[in-house]
């Protein structure tokens, strides 16, 4: 379903207030806000620089998310814009990434190199078709990616890596902030279409995966390593399923038997 | 006076209800985690859980729920709560 004159026009203005926030108190750069003088003191961790490196190659897949992303966008000028600064955001968390593996000596150039050859050898695929799923699908991804930066920040700097701390805490701000436009502009779209909207939704939570689970090398023994930060089905339900319910103002009861998956007969026929 | 709820039989049905899911072996003492459900899943269980067992948990009770034993204390607490 497309969007209404009115709601696009409502979308442009959630649009401006998140960009000018972002603009007047989220900016930062790569090569002033981060505590580089403190490499020295940080710790050569195996299992942190592996993680590091996955969030890396996650974010490699850039030209993919946007490339796709805002061609599905374009027809609504808040979206589409979004997605263009979204893009500018995580062009930084790769960079960001990239360099503390380099400047720590925890991987050469060559070996960067190789792995941004397997990354980009592989191409991400939307996984799905509509504006509106895709920006029910950001509210769940953001959000998802928002609670392991801030996990994997705490255990950086539990390890003493006051770099690696640092990092993750500014991608974890910045993607909590996309998790909220996200949320604002779903608010809208319930306002146009709320059962449409919560088809979507059920469908998208039932769908779900992370992006590029398929596609970084070695991802099942990456994703386990990363997980051990306490990222389960427990954290998923509490941490990202009820809050980004609780975001858009949708009650879990709405969304009971949206997505079943097949209407079963009797449990003992 | 309440009904005494066989919180095992309700979750086995629920499950089957929302997801199609035979689960075996299931005992007060199972974990969510170790059913081999996703997250979605065990949500959409849930909730078909409420609706024949006739409550409504709080989401920050959800948000704590590891077992079927915790959900029958959530019954129990639900039901006080009415």
């Amino acid at each position: 379903m497309a969007v209404s004159p009115a709601s696009s026009e409502r979308i442009y203005r959630e649009y401006m207030t998140f960009f000018e926030k972002a603009e007047k108190h989220r900016r930062w750069s790569v090569f002033d806000d981060i505590p580089w003088d403190k490499l020295e003191s940080c710790p050569r961790d195996a299992d942190l620089a592996r993680c590091a490196e996955t969030f890396c190659g996650v974010e490699m897949y850039l030209p993919d998310y946007v490339g796709q992303g805002i061609n599905v966008m374009r027809e609504c000028f808040g979206r589409g814009w979004f997605l263009a600064n979204w893009g500018y955001e995580e062009s930084k968390h790769s960079l960001a990434l990239r360099e503390y593996l380099r400047r720590t000596g925890q991987r050469t150039d060559a070996e960067i190199t190789d792995y941004e050859r397997q990354i980009l050898a592989k191409q991400w695929q939307k996984p799905f078709e509509t504006a509106q799923q895709m920006t029910l699908y950001g509210i769940i991804q953001e959000l998802t990616t928002y609670v392991f930066y801030k996990k994997h920040k705490q255990l950086a700097l539990t390890r003493g890596d006051e770099v690696l701390g640092a990092i993750y805490g500014l991608i974890a701000r910045d993607e909590v902030a996309h998790f909220g436009f996200y949320a604002a502009v779903t608010r809208v779209l319930l306002e146009d279409d709320r059962e449409g909207v919560k088809q979507d939704l059920a469908h998208v939570f039932r769908n779900f995966t992370m992006p590029a689970y398929d596609l970084v090398p070695d991802y099942d023994e990456r994703v386990k390593l990363m997980r051990t930060v306490g990222m389960d089905q427990r954290a998923f339900i509490a941490e990202v399923w009820l809050p980004a319910l609780k975001a858009i103002g949708v009650s879990r009861t709405e969304l009971t038997g949206l997505s079943r998956p097949a209407a079963p007969a009797e449990l003992h026929a | 006076m309440e009904n005494k709820i066989d919180i095992v039989a309700v979750f086995k049905q629920a499950a089957f209800d929302a997801e199609g899911r035979h689960l075996e072996g299931l005992t007060l003492d199972s974990k969510l985690s170790e059913l081999a459900m996703d997250s979605v899943a065990v949500m959409e269980t849930i909730g078909v859980f409420e609706q024949r067992v006739g409550v409504r948990f709080a989401d920050e009770d959800l948000a704590r729920l590891t077992s079927l034993r915790d959900l029958e204390a959530l019954v129990a607490k639900a039901r006080r709560v009415a």
